[in-house]
């Protein structure tokens, strides 16, 4: 059969270029996503009850804001921080355009992550630490985040699959990338195959991702 | 080198609060190695958490070498902190990280040159025996070896004193005796003042010098260990003295004696006689035996160890004028000996 005929409508340039875009707002998206939801998540664990910033009002208003953003749908947040969006990178449209919402939504989901990672870490430890004299941050800094690594690799690579699809959505703004061509070509103009090569390369992406993520987390887990 | 001035600490649980420690007066001397026992929930991790404020005391104050812990700032107390080493039950190590760099751990607390730190790790692995294993992971070590780590990172900031809580409770019988002998030689070496806890009353006669006896948050007997175990006062004492004791008196033996015949009853007396020390009772028994119409019979004994110190406890049948035996009791007595009449 006709490798041609059979992908008559999928236009391999435009593949590529999707799949630079959607390469671009997962990275860049992933690492203001660390850059924000590591030391939120910190600050939630520290001040929860009975942890070394115990801080009621503190930790019930980072609570509650982390509970909000995770609850409303990425499509509506999306829409939502339009004006935002246009305040912090000039423009409400395009790729660049997509990375705010992307961060904003998956940073207090990789908050989360990171939370459950540090509560994980023995709380014998954290005491070891205190009676050798240790402060706050030396505890965060040589104990909580070394102890807590591969989990919290673990959740790097959770929102990064997670943004994959996120990125989708993104061409509501028109963000473009893979998602963006399965819908309007695969989709809207019932082209199956441009509908199937896209989904197999995001199911490559999320393979690479996921795999390379579980070594770096069997690398660091010496339990 | 540690008091502790009517300490007292309540938690608050469920908006009611419980007092686990009631008034806490102690004085623990530099060079020392002091045990603290008690039943599970009496207090004892309390109490060791309170001598370098883990746990703050609601009231009283907390005085290790010369200083008021309660009454430092926060920065002042972390630094106060690295002249007292602790060691935990569940060793505490960082799971991350090799062995090298858990004992590395307290010296960049604080902070050290890169060099000394290199130079102090390599002197602690070699004092616990542990140097081949400096960059394998705490999950590779057995729990013994894990405990070594926890010593030596304790020692790494050269303390004045060192705390242990339940430190061998996690081990078995063989390792526990290792862990004593290491911690009795360090003190010795060192000059380190110990504090240890436990529940065991076997750890207190291995290796501690005086015993404290804690029971529902009151310190209600202290006293040198071989006071204690001699002559232990509280009901609570005598349960852990009878813990170890390995002095199993065959009752039937007094029954026996009971069966006589009044006439040679009078003639026979059964005494126990305990000693501490090897020196003097030897020729004791004879000197006394010698003065004295009488004649001993050893009908049971046992000699154990407390800490360095032999021990030992007889018990004895004395035969011969009942006046004669009264006096030959009197006498053991005058010789520093304790003698319990059983008969
Ligand atoms: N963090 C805490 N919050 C509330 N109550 C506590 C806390 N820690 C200890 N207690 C209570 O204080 C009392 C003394 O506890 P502690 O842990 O000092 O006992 P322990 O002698 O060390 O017992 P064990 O041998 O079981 O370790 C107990 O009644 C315990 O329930
Ligand atoms: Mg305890």
């Amino acid at each position: 059969m006709d490798f041609n005929a059979l992908f008559a409508n999928v236009d391999w340039t435009d593949i590529w270029k999707a799949c630079g875009e959607t390469l671009y707002m997962v990275g860049l998206s992933t690492l203001f996503t660390a850059l924000i939801g590591l030391p939120l998540g910190i600050l939630v664990v520290l001040t929860s009850p009975g942890h070394l910033l115990q801080n009621r009002p503190v930790f019930g208003l980072l609570s509650f804001i982390i509970n909000i953003f995770r609850s409303i749908p990425f499509i509506i947040l999306m829409i939502m921080l339009i004006p935002l969006t246009q305040i912090l990178v000039g423009t409400s449209i395009g790729v660049s355009a997509a990375i705010p919402p992307l961060v904003i939504g998956s940073a207090p989901f990789f908050a989360r992550l990171v939370e459950v990672s540090l509560r994980e870490v023995d709380k014998g430890v954290i005491e070891m630490a205190q009676s050798m004299g240790a402060t706050t941050w030396q505890i965060i800094a040589r104990v909580l985040l070394p102890e807590a690594r591969s989990g919290i690799i673990a959740g790097i690579t959770i929102t990064i699959v997670a943004l994959v699809g996120y990125t989708a959505m993104a061409g509501v703004i028109g963000g473009g990338g893979l998602g963006d061509l399965a819908i309007r070509f695969g989709y809207q103009r019932f082209q199956t195959d441009v509908m199937l090569v896209t989904t197999v390369i995001m199911i490559l992406l999320v393979q690479v991702f996921q795999s390379v993520g579980d070594r770096f987390v069997r690398y660091f887990n010496r339990k | 080198m540690i008091t502790l001035q009517n300490v007292r600490k309540d938690y608050l649980v469920d908006k009611k609060s419980i007092t686990a420690l009631k008034k806490i007066d102690l004085t623990i001397e530099r060079g020392e190695i002091f045990g603290i026992i008690g039943h599970s929930g009496a207090g004892k991790s309390t109490l060791i958490r309170c001598i370098n404020l883990l746990e703050q005391p609601t009231s009283g104050s907390v005085i290790v070498d010369g200083k008021d812990l309660t009454q430092l700032s926060q920065g002042d107390l972390q630094r106060a902190r690295h002249e007292i080493g602790m060691i935990f039950q569940h060793f505490n190590l960082l799971a991350s990280a090799t062995i090298y760099e858990n004992i590395a751990f307290p010296l960049r607390l604080a902070k050290r040159p890169a060099a000394a730190i290199d130079r102090k790790v390599r002197e602690l692995l070699d004092l616990v025996g542990l140097t081949d294993h400096a960059t394998k992971y705490p999950s590779q070590l057995s729990g013994g070896q894990k405990q070594r780590v926890g010593i030596a990172r304790a020692l790494a900031n050269d303390p004045k004193v060192l705390l242990c809580d339940e430190a061998t409770s996690a081990l078995d019988p063989m390792t526990t005796q290792s862990i004593l002998k290491l911690l009795a030689d360090i003190n010795k070496t060192l000059g380190l003042t110990i504090v240890l806890i436990t529940h065991e009353m076997h750890v207190i006669r291995e290796i501690c010098d005086r015993v404290g006896v804690i029971d529902e948050g009151e310190i209600v007997e202290v006293g040198p260990v071989a006071e204690v175990f001699l002559k232990p006062q509280q009901k609570i004492t005598q349960e852990f003295v009878e813990q170890v004791s390995d002095f199993d008196f065959p009752e039937e033996l007094l029954a026996q004696y009971l069966r006589m015949p009044e006439a040679e009853r009078a003639r026979h007396q059964v005494v126990q006689v305990s000693f501490l020390g090897d020196t003097t009772f030897q020729p004791v028994m004879f000197q006394v035996l010698q003065e004295h119409p009488v004649q001993f019979n050893i009908l049971h004994g046992t000699i154990s160890r407390i800490k360095d110190t032999p021990f030992g406890r007889l018990v004895l049948e004395i035969t011969g004028d009942p006046g004669a035996a009264q006096k030959a009791v009197q006498n053991l007595q005058e010789r520093g000996l304790q003698v319990e009449v059983l008969l």
